[in-house]
């Protein structure tokens, strides 16, 4: 009995003197902020559209985009036979920077590939969201064993060749909770040391935003709550400084019809102010932002509507968030019969050269695309006037 | 890592569902050579394809990983309900239950939202949090109560490893299924005097 007692104390003393030192060590993220060249200043305004996402399946949604290293832009989305469908998959295709032409559509996530990557069975996957790191594209998406959305998890794949090919599809473990109800939406951002910070939501029980970090490695290393309760999800991050960020995330709050949500760190991410309300309206809907030249300011695409998605509208802030202008409807309210938030999730990106690139889905059928440069960006801006 | 190769990631599974079988069913009144069957016949059914995947990848898909205490737990329980083989006492059981329990008080509402603070983040990398667990380890066997000391050190050896998905302590101390087990477990009047102990 005495040499169990003995044994029994060997193996507890060898198991926590393993595990202390092998802790991995916090480390606080400072945020790379991004450069632009702004080297299109000086051309005409310009601003095009286009429905990009082609006709292989019925029903389309959630785009998101990045632009490469050589600055084409690669365009994900998801489509299936209906949003929620057993057939849904990821699809990407790269908006050339040479000619101005577009790639062929490619299906680069299917579910049977994500099963036979995670060894599990797989019923639909949905919201891509991707990162450029060095040579590699990070691609996040979700995916549905059973039940619906709330039953996310969240996968990475890596791609080395700009997304041609794709490595083995990894699960990240995001919540103790059978790992259910982590999605994402809005785009990752890099930090100093080359972590990669996730925003995140949960809506199963709670409804609420948080940022994932990822180490180099991609693992899960620390994770920073932004809200609590069931008020708000899809975070948008956007960084001020190496240590502040704010984040403007949809509202889903029952008091409908609610405000965009606004929230701030100060303190590289640890805490978060609690969530303020803007002057512009939220219908329960995802929003996307971006900073110009100054972290001040700020263009933000949303549905300006509190109840309905039936249009799309770019405001401006010069003064972080405090206030708003707006400057350009992309899609207006088009009558009586007129279908049930035929546009959402809108996804905003500015290339290094300053122009912009606007996606969102349009009556679930198609994913529009709509490009304008600096000069346009200007001529919104004139034309607007002063703010309010 | 037990996450990452199927067939360790296949046993998990079989173990899962081989310790249910008994939790839900009273499998320790049937015959051995029936209890080695229903083993066998779980085991096929999580082997066999079903619409070209393994039946396991099912239950993965629907439950995820289980945490390295469960699966010891899990093996106890086959061992005891299957076998009649003991490896821990009824009040050790007791134990487990309140420790689990106040675990997944402790866990679950924070993790799914309930407020500000995040338990659960603490399972990436924070010391109080090991050094409180050592001391419920050191506690177990001082009490010997050395199962549970087994397998509480065996999961925080496992998340040394990596060996699940998880890089989360949590994960590899507890989960849902194996809460819902404990507590079935205990209030279940069937498994009065018949469970392990």
């Amino acid at each position: 009995m005495k040499a169990i007692r003995l044994g029994v104390l060997l193996v507890i003393a060898y198991g926590f003197t393993l595990a202390i030192p092998a802790l991995p060590a916090m480390q606080k993220p400072a945020f790379v902020l991004p450069e632009y060249s702004y080297s299109n200043q000086d051309s005409e305004p310009l601003i095009e559209e286009a429905f990009i996402s082609g006709d292989l399946t019925k029903e389309v949604h959630s785009a998101t985009a990045i632009e490469l290293n050589n600055s084409d832009i690669r365009v994900f989305w998801y489509g299936g036979i209906r949003e929620g469908s057993k057939d849904t998959s990821i699809y990407s295709r790269v908006l050339h920077q040479t000619d101005n032409s577009w790639s062929d559509i490619e299906e680069i996530m299917t579910r049977e590939m994500v099963s036979r990557d995670t060894h599990r069975y797989i019923r639909k996957l949905g919201n891509p969201v991707a990162l450029v790191r060095e040579d590699e594209i990070w691609l996040f998406f979700v995916s549905v064993s059973v039940g619906g959305w709330a039953g996310s998890s969240i996968n990475l794949s890596v791609s080395a060749d700009n997304g041609t090919t794709w490595g083995p599809v990894r699960r990240l473990i995001s919540s103790p909770f059978l790992n259910i109800s982590t999605l994402v939406r809005n785009a990752p951002l890099l930090t100093e040391t080359g972590a990669v910070m996730l925003p995140a939501y949960h809506e199963f029980l709670g409804k609420f935003a948080e940022l994932l970090q990822l180490d180099s490695s991609g693992n899960i290393s620390n994770k920073y709550r932004i809200s609590h309760g069931r008020e708000a999800i899809q975070p948008t991050l956007l960084p001020v400084d190496a240590t502040h960020a704010i984040t403007f995330m949809r509202n889903t709050s029952a008091g409908q019809p609610g405000k965009i949500w606004f929230s701030r760190s100060e303190d590289s991410l640890a805490n978060w102010t609690p969530l303020a309300a803007l002057t512009l309206p939220n219908p329960d809907a995802a929003v996307t932002a971006v900073q110009l030249n100054t972290a001040d300011e700020l263009l933000l695409a949303f549905n300006n509507h509190p109840t309905e998605r039936d249009d799309i509208t770019m405001a401006y802030s010069a003064d972080n968030g405090a206030t708003w202008q707006l400057l350009h409807q992309f899609e207006k309210k088009s009558g009586p019969g007129k279908e049930h938030n035929p546009y959402s999730y809108p996804f905003l990106l500015q290339t290094h050269a300053g122009d912009f690139h606007l996606f969102y889905t349009w009556k679930r059928k198609h994913i529009k695309h709509i490009y304008f440069n600096r000069p346009a960006l200007l001529e919104m801006l004139s034309a607007a006037g002063p703010g309010s | 890592m037990i996450s990452t190769t199927p067939l360790l990631t296949g046993l998990a599974m079989a173990l899962l569902c081989i310790a249910w079988a008994s939790i839900l069913l009273p499998v320790y009144r049937l015959p051995l050579a029936a209890r080695v069957l229903l083993i066998v016949g779980i085991t096929l059914l999580l082997v066999l394809p079903v619409s070209g995947l393994p039946g396991w990848y099912y239950v993965r898909g629907v439950f995820g990983d289980s945490s390295i205490t469960a699966l010891f737990f899990y093996s106890a329980i086959i061992l005891q309900q299957y076998f009649s083989w003991q490896l821990f006492k009824n009040d050790e059981l007791v134990l487990l239950r309140r420790l689990s329990l106040a675990a997944a008080l402790l866990l679950y509402p924070f993790a799914l939202g309930l407020t500000q603070f995040d338990s659960y983040r603490l399972g990436y990398s924070n010391l109080w949090l090991l050094l409180v667990i050592l001391l419920i380890t050191l506690f177990c066997w001082l009490r010997k109560y050395y199962f549970t000391a087994i397998i509480i050190t065996a999961a925080v050896i496992a998340f040394t490893q990596q060996l699940l998905e998880s890089h989360n302590l949590w994960d590899y101390l507890l989960d849902p299924l194996f809460i819902i087990a404990v507590i079935l477990i205990w209030i279940v009047p069937r498994y009065q005097g018949s469970t392990p102990g």
